[in-house]
């Protein structure tokens, strides 16, 4: 569900041409579209109302998208896109993923931008970045994105991570195969069933002690998957009732 | 003539005494004279007693003065003898205390070695030739047991790195502790240099001069790199040739050492500047592409977005395309460069996700807007899930597709098989792209994943690319753990073959929700 009927977001980049054109197009998507030619200017609109969702250019002269994200999280727990010009393999790019949903690598087509921006809005919102499972036993760091168990710490890749933020937003209870597609892909992905499938097999293979015989990531087969807050209650006393 | 040994005079001697007696006595017996029988036995044999004491007692004190120097220089140079001592005569060794003496001298010899070559060991290797030089004496000091040595360095290869100047070699010292240069030094470098001769710069030795004597070591490289090492010697005995050569030997060590410091300087800053340069590549290269980036976006949103305002006419409507397409070329040609640059900064890492390959090989070949040509997609083998970041692999797919359409005549087919073996977590993924296009030789399928390598056949048919698309495209492919192949014949076409990791599709099976049925 949209946190709004018409979302505000927050548009900054110092290219105006780019800013005026995603602009429209945006606005054309039903998003109610504030613009920003810089960092301190995002900062002032901030001041006077909050957006649903914030679009920062990362290349900005003055204040960067860097910094920018820095100062949005400290105000708020606003969901953030970066555009960049750089990709996953730079170290900043990997650092901003600690403030940042999601990137596109610029160039991109408009239309992945407004698909991400659907996926950002249409996840529960961040909460709680940690939960501790069964006293300890499992830790999810969701802003870290990785996963403690007794055996040791594992990376989430963002996939893993935005399945176990759904799952854990229904601590306990069944998420329908098809409301983990909807919220764990965008629609460009062009993802099916199988998608979750291997995914959940692959999360098990670090959270879980036996991947065969799981006690955290529950099937209900036909239904969908839940996450047991306990290994007591991996029996399923909880659901279906 | 040579002087005869010691030990063969005293063995003469021993001869002259008794020879004489023994030959008188033999003769006697043998001839039996008259005389024998009138003196009697006894009395002949008292006289000959009395006469051979008295020869005896002649010839020692005759030769007695030889006979006592030669017993004193026999011991005096078992005593004195050492290990390399050259200048010591092979010494008798059947005398106990002498033996045990050589014994002593050669342990202590041995220890100093020892103890030479693990400081000349722990030296470390660094880019400081001013510590190294420190360094350097510290071994004079320990082997000699002399706290006096220092280190002048008279001509220095890089005056700003090693300065000309006398080194103490403490362990605390900075640059005020280099003090200058003094006649003294200046003395010494140019003091008799009888063991140096005939260009052997390495020579150690004792000289007097205007300030008294002073051991000087040789501390020599090549033509640039003049040093001495030095202690005052007034009053000292002189050092044994060993000695002399073991400071030779430390003299060659520390010249060695501080020429590697100079070495690994040069090395140093030549490999800073070129980190430099490359880093002032990388962010040229990062700003031009950023440059690029932001209009090419906003070319390809302006025209997407032109393109679907209603009531466009449908020349427009091409040609809005046209510049989409050609703006999405663009995009991932900068993409490509951008790919080859972070190759080299080994800063790659592409994302881990799941997905269906298909999809993105039909995207991919849609993109290319090739819609003239037959193209094909085959799948074979259990269902599967590539492993992988479909960004990297859809421009890999790009690179390589791209180079099908342009290496073959325009309509001939294209056709990408899909398949997957093995199973579990060992499962595989092959994506095979193959043409009928112009192939390629044998000498240059094995240089096609090179960096900037075109065919001579492929400059003839495409006269300008840049040469990276495969070398990019395995570079992707192996940042994602898989590898890429090339099968081809010259006019038969050409099959590329990527292989990625795969995960197999079945529903995980749940038996805590069986058990609960």
């Amino acid at each position: 569900m949209l946190p709004a009927l018409r979302p505000a977001v927050l548009l900054v980049d110092d290219d105006p041409t780019l800013l005026s054109v995603l602009a429209r197009r945006l606005a054309r998507e039903g998003f109610d579209v504030r613009t920003e030619p810089s960092g301190q200017a995002a900062l002032k609109a901030l001041d006077r109302s909050w957006p649903a969702l914030v679009v920062a250019d990362l290349m900005m002269p003055g204040m960067d998208g860097f910094e920018l994200c820095r100062r949005i999280k400290r105000i708020a727990d606003l969901p953030i896109i970066v555009l960049s010009a750089v990709d996953a393999g730079e170290a900043k790019v990997r650092a901003l993923e600690e403030y940042a949903e999601d990137y596109i690598t610029k160039p991109f087509n408009p239309d992945e931008l407004v698909a991400r921006i659907q996926r950002v809005l249409r996840r529960a919102p961040a909460g709680r970045g940690q939960v501790t499972l069964d006293q300890g036993e499992l830790e999810v760091d969701l802003v870290r994105r990785q996963v403690s168990t007794p055996a040791g710490t594992q990376p989430l890749t963002p996939t893993e991570a935005r399945l176990l933020q759904v799952l854990i937003g229904s601590l306990d209870r069944t998420v329908p195969t098809e409301t983990l597609l909807d919220r764990v892909w965008s629609d460009a992905d062009g993802a099916d069933p199988s998608y979750v499938w291997v995914t959940v097999r692959r999360l098990r293979r670090k959270i879980e002690l036996d991947p065969d015989d799981p006690r955290y990531l529950l099937t209900d087969r036909g239904v969908g998957y839940r996450l047991a807050s306990s290994a007591a209650l991996a029996g399923g006393v909880l659901d279906g009732s | 003539m040579e002087p005869v040994r010691p030990s063969l005079r005293l063995f003469l001697l021993f001869l002259l005494v008794a020879v004489p007696p023994l030959a008188a006595f033999a003769a006697v017996a043998a001839l039996e004279p008259a005389w024998l029988d009138r003196f009697g036995a006894g009395t002949v044999l008292l006289v000959a007693g009395l006469l051979t004491a008295l020869w005896a007692g002649t010839v020692s004190i005759v030769a007695g003065r030889g006979f006592l120097g030669d017993l004193r220089e026999v011991l005096t140079l078992a005593e004195r003898g050492r290990p390399g001592d050259g200048s010591a005569a092979p010494v008798d060794l059947e005398r106990g205390g002498a033996l045990e003496r050589l014994g002593a001298a050669l342990d202590e010899r041995n220890r100093q070695i020892a103890d030479l070559a693990g400081q000349v060991r722990r030296m470390p290797i660094q880019a400081d030739p001013t510590a190294v030089a420190r360094a350097g004496v510290r071994p004079a000091r320990s082997v000699t047991h002399d706290p006096t040595w220092t280190l002048a360095i008279l001509r220095s290869p890089a005056p700003d790195t090693l300065r000309t100047g006398e080194y103490t070699g403490d362990e605390a010292g900075d640059e005020a502790e280099i003090a200058p240069l003094t006649d003294v030094h200046r003395w010494a470098s140019t003091a008799d240099t009888a063991d140096a001769r005939d260009g052997d710069s390495s020579a150690a030795r004792v000289a007097g001069g205007p300030w008294g004597a002073f051991a000087i070591v040789e501390v020599v490289a090549g033509e640039e790199l003049r040093a001495i090492l030095l202690a005052p010697w007034e009053g000292r005995p002189d050092p044994s040739r060993a000695d002399l050569e073991l400071l030779r030997l430390l003299g060659q060590q520390s010249a060695t050492a501080i020429e590697h410091a100079l070495l690994v300087g040069q090395l140093r800053e030549q490999a800073e500047e070129l980190a430099r340069l490359s880093a002032i590549q990388v962010d040229f290269l990062r700003g031009v592409t950023h440059d690029l980036q932001t209009p090419l976006t906003s070319i390809g949103a302006v025209a997407s977005e032109l393109g679907k305002t209603p009531g466009l006419g449908a020349e427009a409507r091409t040609d809005l395309d046209t510049i989409a397409h050609q703006a999405d070329r663009l995009r991932r040609m900068v993409a490509q460069l951008l790919v080859v640059s972070r190759l080299e900064a080994g800063a790659l890492q592409p994302r881990v996700e799941v997905f269906r390959p298909e999809p993105l090989v039909q995207r991919t070949w849609d993109a290319l807007r090739e819609n003239d040509r037959p193209f094909q997609i085959t799948s074979s083998g259990p269902a599967y899930l590539v492993v992988g970041d479909p960004d990297r692999l859809e421009q890999v797919l790009w690179a390589l597709l791209d180079n099908a359409v342009k290496y073959s005549r325009p309509g001939s087919g294209i056709e990408v098989a899909l398949s997957s073996r093995g199973h579990g977590e060992s499962m595989l993924a092959e994506i095979e792209i193959r043409d009928q296009g112009m192939g390629m030789s044998p000498e240059a399928a094995a240089q096609a994943f090179d960096q900037f390598f075109r065919a001579d056949s492929a400059r003839r048919m495409v006269p300008n690319g840049s040469g990276v698309g495969l070398h990019a495209a395995r570079g992707l492919v192996r940042a994602m753990g898989g590898e890429i192949a090339l099968r081809s014949e010259l006019g038969q076409g050409t099959t590329l073959i990527i292989t990625l990791p795969a995960e197999p599709v079945e529903e995980p099976a749940e038996p805590a929700a069986e058990a609960l049925g």
